[in-house]
Parts: C-alpha cells; sequence; structure tokens
C-alpha cells in the first residue's frame, strides 16, 4: 500500500516536472529585443536598490559608510555599462513591453550627454563614499537622483 | 462626563462637534494637496501631507471612540437589517432628517476610511523607480518590496477616487432629490429638524486634546522611520 502511493508520488512529480519544464521552455523562447529589455531592467533594478541602500543608510544615526561604498561603487560601475543596455532594436517597436522611448536611439548624442550625467555623478558620489565623507554624499545624493531623472523624464514613456 | 445637548422646540439642532468637522475639511485639503504634490513631484511636501493624512486617521479613530455619540462608530455603524430598512426610505422625495451619518453614509465611511488607510500604508514602504523618493518605513523592506508597495500605494489611491466621487454622487442625490443639504451641517455643524428634534451627546473639548496629542505623537513616530 505504502509503496503503490510513492509509486505513484513519484509519477505525479515526474509529470509535474515535464510540465515544468514544458513551460520553463516557452518561457525561454524570447525574442532577442526582449532578452535585451530583461537585462536592461534587471541592471536599473539593480540601480535602483543600490541607490535606495545609500538613502536608507543615510536615515539611520550611525550610517553604515562600508555598505554605502559598497553600493556606490556598483552604482558608479553600472553607470558605466549603461550605454550598452539599449542595443538597437531594442525599443518599443520590436514588440517587446518597454517604456523606452525611441528619442534613445534617434537622439543619440543628447542621451549620451544624460549618460555621461549619470557617469560623471555616481563617481562623484563613490569617490565621496570611497573618502568616508559623509556630508558629501548627504549632499551628492540629489545630484545623483537628478541625473536619474534628467533621463527619464525625456527618455522614458510616463507610467500609463 | 459628556454635555448632552437638547432643544425643546423643532428647529435647528448642533448634531457635528468640531473636532469631526475639522477632521473632514482638513482631509479634503490635505488629500488635494497629496495628490497635486504627487503629480508634480514635490515629494518632500507629499510625505508631510501624508503624515498629516496619517495623523487626522489615528484621531478619527480615537474620535471615533471618545468622540460625540455622533461621530462614535458605535453610536453609526449598523446592521444589515437596519440599513435595509433605511435604503427602503430612499425613494421618499423628502429629506431624511439622519441624526449624523445614515446608515448608508456609514458604510461609506468606512469604506473611505479603508481606503485612506491602506494609502497611508502602503505610501510608508513605497520607493519610487530610482530608490531616491520613498517612504519613511520603506528601509524596512527591500528594492522590489517598495516597489510592490508603491503600485498598491497608486491602486488604492484610485479606490478612494472611485469613493470620493460616490460620496459626491450621494450628496447631489439628497441635494437634488431629496431637497436635503448635507454639506451645510458639516460646515456649520447644526442642522434644522421638522419633527422632533434628536438628542447628541457631545464629547467635552479636552477630550479632543487628548485624541490630537495621541495623532501628533503616532504621525511624528512614523515620520522618523519608528526611530526615536
Amino acid at each position: 500500500m505504502v509503496k503503490r502511493q510513492s509509486r505513484r508520488t513519484l509519477a505525479a512529480a515526474m509529470a509535474l516536472s515535464v510540465a515544468a519544464a514544458a513551460l520553463a521552455g516557452a518561457a525561454l523562447a524570447q525574442t532577442a529585443a526582449e532578452k535585451a529589455v530583461a537585462a536592461r531592467q534587471a541592471n536599473f533594478k539593480q540601480l535602483g536598490a543600490s541607490f535606495k541602500t545609500i538613502n536608507d543608510e543615510l536615515k539611520k544615526d550611525a550610517p553604515d559608510m562600508a555598505a554605502i561604498g559598497a553600493a556606490a561603487t556598483k552604482m558608479r560601475d553600472l553607470a558605466v555599462g549603461l550605454p550598452s543596455w539599449f542595443p538597437k532594436g531594442s525599443g518599443a517597436e520590436s514588440g517587446a513591453k518597454t517604456r523606452a522611448k525611441a528619442e534613445i536611439w534617434t537622439d543619440a548624442a543628447g542621451f549620451a550627454v544624460v549618460q555621461r550625467g549619470l557617469q560623471t555623478q555616481t563617481a562623484q558620489l563613490q569617490k565621496l563614499a570611497a573618502a568616508g565623507d559623509l556630508a558629501g554624499v548627504r549632499g551628492q545624493v540629489k545630484p545623483t537622483g537628478g541625473a536619474c531623472a534628467a533621463c527619464h523624464d525625456k527618455y522614458r514613456t510616463p507610467q500609463p | 462626563m459628556t454635555a448632552a445637548e437638547t432643544s425643546p422646540s423643532s428647529g435647528r439642532a448642533r448634531v457635528w462637534d468640531l473636532p469631526t468637522r475639522l477632521f473632514h475639511w482638513l482631509l479634503v485639503v490635505l488629500v488635494a494637496l497629496s495628490w497635486w504634490s504627487a503629480e508634480t513631484h514635490r515629494m518632500e511636501l507629499h510625505r508631510y501631507a501624508g503624515y498629516a493624512v496619517l495623523g487626522l486617521l489615528v484621531f478619527r479613530g480615537f474620535w471615533g471612540f471618545a468622540g460625540s455619540s455622533t461621530a462614535r462608530f458605535s453610536g453609526f455603524v449598523k446592521g444589515p437589517a437596519a440599513t435595509l430598512a433605511y435604503v427602503r426610505t430612499l425613494s421618499k422625495r423628502k429629506p431624511s432628517e439622519s441624526v449624523g451619518h445614515n446608515p448608508l453614509g456609514a458604510l461609506s465611511v468606512l469604506a473611505l476610511l479603508a481606503a485612506l488607510i491602506c494609502l497611508v500604508t502602503f505610501g510608508l514602504f513605497a520607493v519610487d523607480i530610482d530608490g531616491l523618493e520613498s517612504g519613511p518605513l520603506s528601509q524596512y523592506v527591500d528594492f522590489d518590496t517598495g516597489r510592490a508597495f508603491a503600485e498598491l500605494h497608486e491602486t488604492s489611491f484610485n479606490v478612494l477616487l472611485v469613493l470620493i466621487a460616490l460620496h459626491l454622487a450621494a450628496l447631489a442625490f439628497y441635494l437634488v432629490y431629496k431637497r436635503e443639504n448635507l454639506v451645510r451641517p458639516m460646515v456649520l455643524g447644526w442642522r434644522t429638524f421638522t419633527g422632533a428634534i434628536p438628542e447628541v451627546r457631545f464629547a467635552p473639548i479636552w477630550r479632543a486634546v487628548i485624541g490630537v496629542v495621541i495623532a501628533v505623537a503616532a504621525a511624528w513616530l512614523v515620520a522618523k522611520g519608528l526611530r526615536i
């Protein structure tokens, strides 16, 4: 009785894993544009999460400079890599669900300016954090957020 | 402890105490301010408006148990039978002359308060997409959770807008169809009765002071991120 039940359980588990594998396969069948969008969004999420880490620390009575430094370094490195997150053909015209505006590619020079803006501000943030300059980090938060907003206001469609 | 107010003749009688009226109109102003500040990305102002709404809600909760009889939950929240009985009188084209909230209005009050409590609570944990602007309690959740709270914050605001629209529609219905102005009593505190003048028990003002102290303390504590 026990044996038969365990065999049935095993069969059910196998059927389930086959179904799961089929589903995963379907999910993996992404277009190149969808892959680029997913990677881009994952990167931006890391950027936002790192900035949140810094802002959370700044709210504390005794902010952890090591945590701020690590997050600032991550932000700087992500900003350096940002230009590669927007391969041609990964806009909304590809059919992928993205809020990236076409101007990113049609106004490449303007887009490069705001990218450099983020790189400059995050590099400054990292420098201040590495130097243990808490007041400096506090003051650098606003321009860094401003660099995020500069691009979001111009090159991202507003949320529906 | 409570000062009873009785009027012998028909005519005007006080129905809403000052704290309840102040709560109502401050809430109107602050919800409008919250909306405007969010739309125009004035997030510092938006947070302060949110703390003020939080304080108002705490006060209203306190006043719902310690306030005047028309402000108390036990005074206006009615069961299904009483509510149904009231619904049957809705089609009559004459003022309902309810003392305080009628049974349907009570449901509206509870729904509005619930929506506001959700709205404020979700806002406390919300994080914007840049990880820059955030509620005072978002430091206790991770980025993804904070983003989820931001979505809920927005959804509950849309629910609140629907409830406000319903609230205004009800006022218009009473004004036009039943020829009963419900706004004036909420401004002035009194209304006229053609029949018997009901008795409303008013809470003393010192009790409202206690409520304000509790509300300010709660809002301050939350605004500080629960760090004293």
